[in-house]
């Protein structure tokens, strides 16, 4: 069956200059329905993989070489992405702040999607507003519709966020990192939140985060980058139980945990950092003999 | 020895947004009678969900704010009262390391001169060589004085941070949330480095942080707040291990651990 999502050999780079690639020859797969976890630390290429699907990858970086594809339809085509974008996939962003506009209300912001993307009339798209609304578990959705963003809390501000991306039953979705600005307790109930959703309504979710914690919790299967390079990926108890990179294994072991103590936390180690360098490093040199 | 001891501290603060014409504002009561003590040497991990009162806990102990109920003593010094005059000299001992080290360096100023500042105006002899030990302390190379903040990685800025309060010397440090922004591997060199810190220099440390699995790796002591009260205060390990608050268990509930766990999104 054709994978929701897949990426192969996809190179993008500073002014399209191939030394300076951001993501390099990045292969991934999301397969229906899937919840697929996207882990690195920062500057790894994480967002920049969930930007190239969306087609709003900065002015400065362009797309070097590779397919996207969504169920098989060129995604790096312009066309097929306007008619994909917002209807068959969705984006739930980091900063629920940022995302939605301060001078609109709830309401309105819910809405735009169906009536503007999907032609639904007014009274069904305000109806469906108060369904998802009430998915998403907010216990006062007429309110809330009516309120503008500074009256929610951030947790409700990123519930309001899942479910606009819920709003037109997409096939996929990518959550960029959309708990790291929530504390703990609020984290969990979001993500149990997100996962409530992606299973509800059968869409697959590329989960971009760096937290391995996270991962454990909500993902089938990962793929751990550094340096826009995919240092490994399989099913995520897999990978959890027996890392295969040494990298992956490192950022498990900088990982505090409250039931081992008295384990050190060790940063990643200047070796397997050197070793990751030299690998990206070949990826590089293989990538323009090949260009050449 | 007891560094800190609190008597029913409480701390409120006027409500601007109920505040009528002509008429003093309604005061919000943010903590609410705060019983506790801070031994000294020791590290206390102050946790508890957004807007539990955190922060300001740890902002009345250096007295960025001022207490409005109950004592509060510093090395048996009744300092609740304090105006800004009698705090000049404790300032000194009570120093902060913010959450957010972009916005709290002067971006226009070189990180040397960022952690000289403090010592001049304390008017300590070799603000200089006391700035270069300090950054030494934290990992900074001779190389990064004359750098700019925005030259930095987030790590190093925290690291610059840490630098301008330990440079001081004081005898009480109190960290904001200050290893939440940062990746996980460059978290882990923090962590390393606050507790090498607390050993070397015998520091007494308030750790703000929502992360319990943090907490516990670097603190001895806990204070859980809810809703501006204490709900449980203890050994790390005890709590840890014996949490009797449903609001203590429901923190420690919702850490991830790095393990496949089906049920944990359910619980």
């Amino acid at each position: 069956m054709t994978a929701t999502l897949s990426l192969s050999s996809l190179s993008v780079a500073l002014s399209g200059d191939p030394r300076r690639r951001l993501l390099r020859s990045v292969d991934l797969e999301v397969a229906r329905g899937e919840v697929h976890g996207l882990v690195g630390e920062s500057g790894a290429g994480k967002s920049m993989i969930g930007r190239t699907v969306f087609g709003i990858l900065p002015r400065a970086v362009g797309i070097l070489g590779g397919t996207v594809a969504f169920e098989g339809k060129d995604l790096l085509s312009r066309t097929e992405l306007r008619h994909l974008r917002g209807r068959e996939m969705a984006l739930i962003p980091q900063d629920p702040l940022t995302a939605l506009n301060p001078s609109r209300r709830i309401g309105a912001q819910l809405t735009d999607r169906l009536v503007k993307v999907l032609g639904t009339p007014r009274k069904t798209a305000d109806a469906r507003a108060l369904t998802l609304l009430d998915e998403v578990q907010i216990r006062d959705p007429d309110r809330v519709m009516k309120s503008f963003p500074h009256e929610l809390s951030g947790g409700m501000r990123q519930r309001v966020l899942i479910a606009e991306a819920f709003a037109a039953e997409p096939k996929l979705i990518v959550a960029d990192e959309p708990t790291t600005a929530l504390d703990v307790t609020v984290q969990k109930r979001i993500l149990g939140l997100i996962k409530a959703m992606q299973e509800r309504h059968g869409a697959a979710l590329l989960f971009v985060t760096h937290d391995m914690g996270v991962v454990a919790k909500i993902t089938q299967a990962m793929t751990v980058l550094y340096g826009g390079l995919v240092v490994e990926h399989g099913r995520t108890e897999d990978i959890l139980a027996g890392p295969k990179s040494a990298y992956t294994k490192a950022l498990l072991e900088a990982t505090p945990r409250y039931d081992r103590p008295d384990d050190a936390l060790r940063p990643v180690s200047p070796v397997t950092i050197a070793a990751i360098a030299e690998d990206v490093a070949a990826a590089d040199r293989a990538f323009l003999d090949h260009a050449r | 020895m007891r560094l800190f001891e609190a008597q029913a501290l409480s701390v409120s603060v006027p409500d601007l947004n109920a505040k009528r014409l002509l008429r003093p504002a309604p005061r919000i009561d943010i903590l609410h009678a705060l019983t506790f003590a801070i031994e000294a040497g020791s590290c206390v991990g102050i946790v508890g969900e957004s807007g539990s009162g955190k922060s300001t806990l740890g902002r009345t102990l250096v007295r960025l704010m001022a207490p409005t109920g109950g004592t509060l003593r510093f090395d048996g010094a009744d300092i609740t009262h304090l105006d800004e005059e009698a705090l000049r000299p404790l300032r000194r001992d009570l120093q902060v390391i913010f959450q957010d080290p972009a916005s709290s360096l002067n971006p226009r100023r070189t990180v040397g001169a960022i952690v000289e500042a403090p010592l001049k105006v304390h008017g300590l002899d070799n603000p200089s060589a006391r700035a270069r030990e300090a950054l030494d302390a934290v990992g900074l190379s001779a190389g990064f004085s004359s750098r700019y903040p925005h030259e930095l990685s987030g790590g190093q800025r925290q690291r610059v941070g840490i630098a301008r309060a330990i440079a001081l010397r004081p005898r009480f440090i109190f960290a904001d949330e200050i290893v939440s922004g940062l990746d996980t591997s460059t978290q882990a060199q923090v962590i390393a480095l606050l507790k090498t810190l607390r050993r070397d220099l015998n520091l007494t440390m308030a750790f703000v942080s929502h992360d319990l699995s943090v907490v516990r790796h670097l603190c001895d002591q806990l204070i859980v707040m809810s809703a501006g009260r204490i709900i449980e205060q203890g050994e790390t390990g005890a709590i840890f291990d014996h949490p009797h608050h449903p609001e203590t268990r429901a923190l420690k509930a919702a850490i991830p651990l790095p393990e496949i766990d089906p049920e944990w999104l359910q619980a």
